[in-house]
């Protein structure tokens, strides 16, 4: 019974340009969040929710962003083949209210489709800050479909939304009378209800692949006919007919876009120039100021603020009696590491000398003048303010995310939390022997498992997790891609592959996955490569940034431009080697945009709960791993011993490493960040030369991607690349971790 | 023996060109040159051409320009397709119709006025079909004395704008991408900044393009003519 009773489902296919807040507007719709950032390309997959309306119940599908309906790459292409094949009975087109033109290309390839549609301008905010007026009922009129504006960040106008989803009709192709299209229809003569001008253009992109899928789901008549068009239109006309189809759908967006936009000159930059934003400059200016003091005043040697006012709130603490609970041991614990004592007290004090002096003003002026905002947005992307301005950021990042992170919550959870609470109260309660070992033994659960993924990694990645969303949001990261684009060029890349590699710097996996936004197959290969072999995840990231900043700034410098060095080396050499065609670069830059703080937390919560979820149970099962090597004796010697005999030669003979290293290198096969993690430990607790530190921080850089991003490696290219890749990377690392080990030993730089 | 190219007999013009064409191609039989050129090419025709040093052919009929035939045919392609892009940017004529005309309009042309065409249209590089336009002195001169009406957008000053007179790219697919962002002709584009890379910005978007595309889009300047 009843099977038709169920009530039936409304497919809802939400489809836009890029970035133009796809998924913030389905957010608004189902409730469920996707990553929204301000970063064309964001969503590479599509997403699915629910939402129930008016008694009926709705599947919403969230697509990638597309320029126009004949795709350009493989995220593009997805957004077609849920046109083609899922048959949604609704289509919500998302648009920047500010982009009229390129909203109407794509408005009069949809209507081609014939199914009812709600065209949604966004960024109905930003429109009206620049003066745009659009006359919203006569575009309704030209398409005969409801029209609604809206600013999703801020909700407005998703009533409007939801009530024009529920009285839609089929549209009206404005361009069904124009002579190409008419003569397309003409020769299609109802063979199936297809777009037919949008069907010859897929035709003429000549792809094949594409070709095939057109094949199944247009049929085979249709295709023929499609393709009898094409050759008799230009032996009657000789004229192509693409170039008229496309000619008369120009001719239509001119038209369009005179009548229905009116722009105001001028409105952008009036008077917000105010006393308040003035008086904030000179705050982030001279907050700038600090910061580059206490910089690089520290690596050359010269007395700074911060260096002075720490010792002396340092001095004041050492006369304190410093035991007590957990409160004093916040305040001030006194757990020694690079940068002397740290705690709370001298937290708020690195907090106040080095990130709030820049970040506070900036922030602030920011969100108030759109002004500041919009010549940020321009100096960032010219070379000469550029450049010092990534110089900034990187400093920042590595303040917060290598201080912050890595050597204050590092420092507070795992030596005094784990260290001091948890793990003696845990070894007090688990009676000796087997279980005992399993847990907070050497390789106990918790006491590694638990410690490097919740003391040592989680907070490192938070950090950047955070740094990484504000940077998203704020628009920043696309201007990154102007600067580079010369040097990825140099890779065989373009400007386009920085998103992937600076994801990278989060974490591979979703790096390698975000790499279908690249044009060509030669430029995913190679971007996936640079990522499997050098970009260091944001957890390895954090342990170099930890251990560095416990030596010598030479020491950091000589690992990143050993690493830096050797991508662009094999990035080079890669990009003369793999055959195919590197795509040229067009990048769409979004304005800076305030970060919306709601957005930052749900960002940065999805993103630790993915970690939680992916890494962890990893950390756990390479803990029992190594719990087992450990146990598991054969001939006199445990199974671990003997892999470090196996590695010896590698590790203490070329490498010249101890050989405790072997089973951070075990780990480091399981996930980087685990791997890093081990070593982290070793560093702390003296275990290493800074010699060693350099050469073990470059091999583990360079070393194989984690079983998670291989994984991914098979699923995106196959499992035949992945193991190519992997078996090359291997002796590559090993191989540059034996020169720099042996020109180090050589020229006897100790980085003291 | 000099030739003038306006005065060499439009046969032998048109073989030369047809070689051209086929060189690029990288083909360089006999047959395909007999099949691609416009006129009938009779064996005497051949033998003229041979006599004057302009072509070689060997055993296996493979032919090749001579160092004389070689710059002849250079600057009749270049006329030839100059032509086409007068005649499909300036007249407004399709691509497709244009080819007849310019087959005409080559012959005609003296050898000033393709330069002083070529510096109109901005020295263009391509021709309307995505072939390469040969350069010609005049676009070999670094101080240009007469300022272009339309250049491309690369060569704009840093904050000028102009409408786009034609974009020239010979892929499709990247035509369709640029004209999906809005490059298309007749829009209005500015150029922000030269250096990395170029960013463009038409109607409210900004978009970054490195300079090879850039080179691809041209612009008729707005507001200044000349100098």
């Amino acid at each position: 019974m009843a099977v038709e009773e169920l009530p039936a489902v409304r497919k809802v296919v939400l489809v836009g340009n890029p970035n133009v807040g796809k998924s913030v507007i389905f957010r608004l719709l189902t409730g469920n969040y996707v990553m929204v950032s301000n970063f064309p390309g964001t969503t590479v997959e599509v997403s699915r929710g629910k939402l129930s309306l008016g008694g009926l119940n709705y599947e919403i599908v969230d697509t990638p962003g597309v320029q126009s309906l004949v795709p350009q790459s493989e995220d593009e292409r997805v957004t077609c083949e849920v046109l083609l094949q899922e048959k949604p009975d609704l289509v919500v087109q998302v648009a920047d209210a500010k982009n009229l033109r390129r909203t109407l290309l794509l408005a009069s390839q949809l209507v081609e489709f014939g199914i009812p549609m709600v065209l949604v301008l966004n960024m109905m905010d930003e429109a009206q800050e620049r003066g745009i007026e659009i006359d919203t009922r006569g575009l309704s009129n030209l398409l005969s479909v409801p029209v609604v504006e809206t600013v999703a960040i801020y909700s407005k106008g998703r009533r409007q939304l939801l009530q024009a989803m529920q009285n839609t009709a089929a549209p009206r192709d404005p361009l069904r009378e124009s002579a190409a299209t008419q003569y397309v229809y003409s020769v299609l003569n109802g063979s199936g209800s297809i777009p037919g001008a949008l069907a010859v253009e897929w035709l003429s992109l000549g792809d094949s692949s594409f070709r095939n899928q057109l094949e199944s789901s247009l049929g085979a008549v249709a295709m023929d006919r499609l393709g009898y068009a094409q050759t008799s239109y230009s032996e009657k006309s000789r004229r192509s007919l693409v170039r008229d189809l496309a000619q008369s759908r120009n001719d239509f967006l001119d038209l369009s876009v005179a009548t229905y936009k009116k722009k105001r000159e001028g409105k952008l930059l009036e008077a917000d120039a105010s006393s308040a934003s003035r008086v904030w400059l000179v705050l982030l200016i001279a907050g700038l100021s600090l910061f580059v003091w206490n910089e690089f005043g520290a690596m050359l040697g010269v007395w700074t603020p911060y260096a002075a006012v720490t010792r002396r709130v340092a001095a004041m603490l050492a006369r304190q009696p410093g035991t007590g609970g957990i409160f004093s041991a916040l305040l001030w614990s006194k757990a020694s590491s690079g940068r002397g004592q740290f705690g709370l007290v001298l937290e708020v004090l690195h907090f106040l000398f080095f990130i709030a002096p820049v970040v506070i003003p900036f922030g602030i002026l920011i969100a108030r003048s759109k002004k500041f905002t919009h010549e940020f947005g321009i100096l960032s992307r010219r070379a000469l303010t550029g450049i010092p301005i990534l110089l900034c950021v990187l400093l920042l990042l590595y303040e917060f995310v290598g201080y912050t992170g890595a050597q204050t919550l590092v420092g507070f959870l795992e030596d005094i939390v784990f260290g001091r609470y948890l793990i003696p109260l845990l070894q007090r309660i688990v009676p000796a022997g087997f279980l005992f070992d399993l847990i907070v033994g050497k390789y106990g659960l918790v006491s590694m498992g638990l410690v490097y993924a919740l003391a040592i990694v989680l907070p490192v990645v938070g950090t950047f997790f955070i740094a990484f969303g504000l940077l998203e949001d704020s628009g920043y990261l696309p201007r990154l891609s102007i600067l580079s684009d010369r040097v990825m060029r140099w890779m065989g890349l373009n400007g386009k592959a920085t998103l992937p590699m600076v994801l990278g710097l989060g974490c591979c996996t979703m790096a390698t996955i975000t790499t279908r936004v690249l044009n060509t197959r030669k430029e995913r290969l190679i971007a996936t490569f640079l990522l499997a072999l050098g970009i260091p995840c944001s957890a390895q990231l954090g342990v170099i940034m930890g251990i560095a900043a416990s030596f010598s700034s030479a020491a950091t410098l000589t690992v990143i431009g050993v690493v830096a060095s050797q991508l662009l080396l094999v990035g080079f050499l890669s990009s003369k080697l793999i055959r195919g065609r590197a795509s040229e670069f067009i990048f769409e830059i979004p304005p800076i945009r305030t970060p919306q703080l709601r957005n930052l937390l749900l960002k940065t919560g999805y993103r630790i709960k993915w970690y939680l979820k992916e890494a962890v149970p990893l950390f756990l099962y390479g803990t029992v791993v190594l719990f087992a090597m450990d146990k598991i004796r054969v001939s006199g010697q445990s199974v671990l011993e003997w892999v470090q005999v196996a590695l010896a030669p590698v590790l203490t003979g070329i490498l010249h490493l101890p050989a405790q290293e072997s089973s951070a290198f075990v780990l480091g096969f399981l996930r980087r960040d685990y791997g890093a993690a081990g070593m982290f430990q070793l560093a702390r607790t003296g275990m290493l030369t800074a010699q060693q530190v350099v050469v073990s921080l470059v091999v583990i850089t360079l070393f194989v991607p984690c079983l998670a991003s291989f994984l991914v490696i098979v699923k995106e290219q196959g499992a035949k690349r992945a193991i190519a890749i992997t078996s090359f990377i291997v002796p590559f690392a090993v191989a540059v971790g034996a020169a720099l080990s042996w020109v180090l030993r050589t020229f006897n730089i100790t980085f003291t | 023996m000099e030739f003038i190219v306006g005065k060499l007999p439009e046969q032998m013009a048109e073989v030369l060109e047809a070689i051209w064409t086929l060189e690029e191609k990288g083909q360089d039989k006999l047959d395909d040159i007999l099949r691609e050129s416009a006129v009938q090419v009779t064996d005497e025709l051949l033998t003229t051409l041979q006599e004057q040093d302009l072509i070689t052919m060997d055993g296996e009929r493979r032919v090749r320009l001579a160092k004389a035939g070689r710059s002849l045919a250079e600057r009749i392609i270049r006329r030839h397709r100059l032509a086409e892009r007068l005649i499909c940017d300036v007249l407004g004529t399709h691509v497709d119709d244009s080819e007849g005309a310019a087959c005409e309009f080559e012959h005609l042309l003296a050898e000033g006025i393709a330069d002083s065409i070529c510096t109109l249209l901005g020295h263009p590089r391509f021709c309307p079909h995505g072939k390469p336009i040969p350069e010609g002195n005049c676009c070999r001169k670094t101080q240009e004395e007469l300022r272009p009406i339309v250049v491309s957008s690369d060569q704009l000053d840093v904050g000028e704008s102009g409408k786009i007179a034609y974009v020239c790219v010979p892929e499709h697919a990247r035509m369709l991408k640029l004209s999906s962002l809005g490059m298309v002709p007749g829009n209005r584009l500015k150029l922000l900044q030269k250096w990395p890379s170029c960013v463009l910005q038409c109607d409210e978007t900004e978009i970054a393009v490195e300079e090879r595309l850039a080179k691809c889009i041209y612009v008729r300047r707005e507001g200044r003519l000349g100098r």
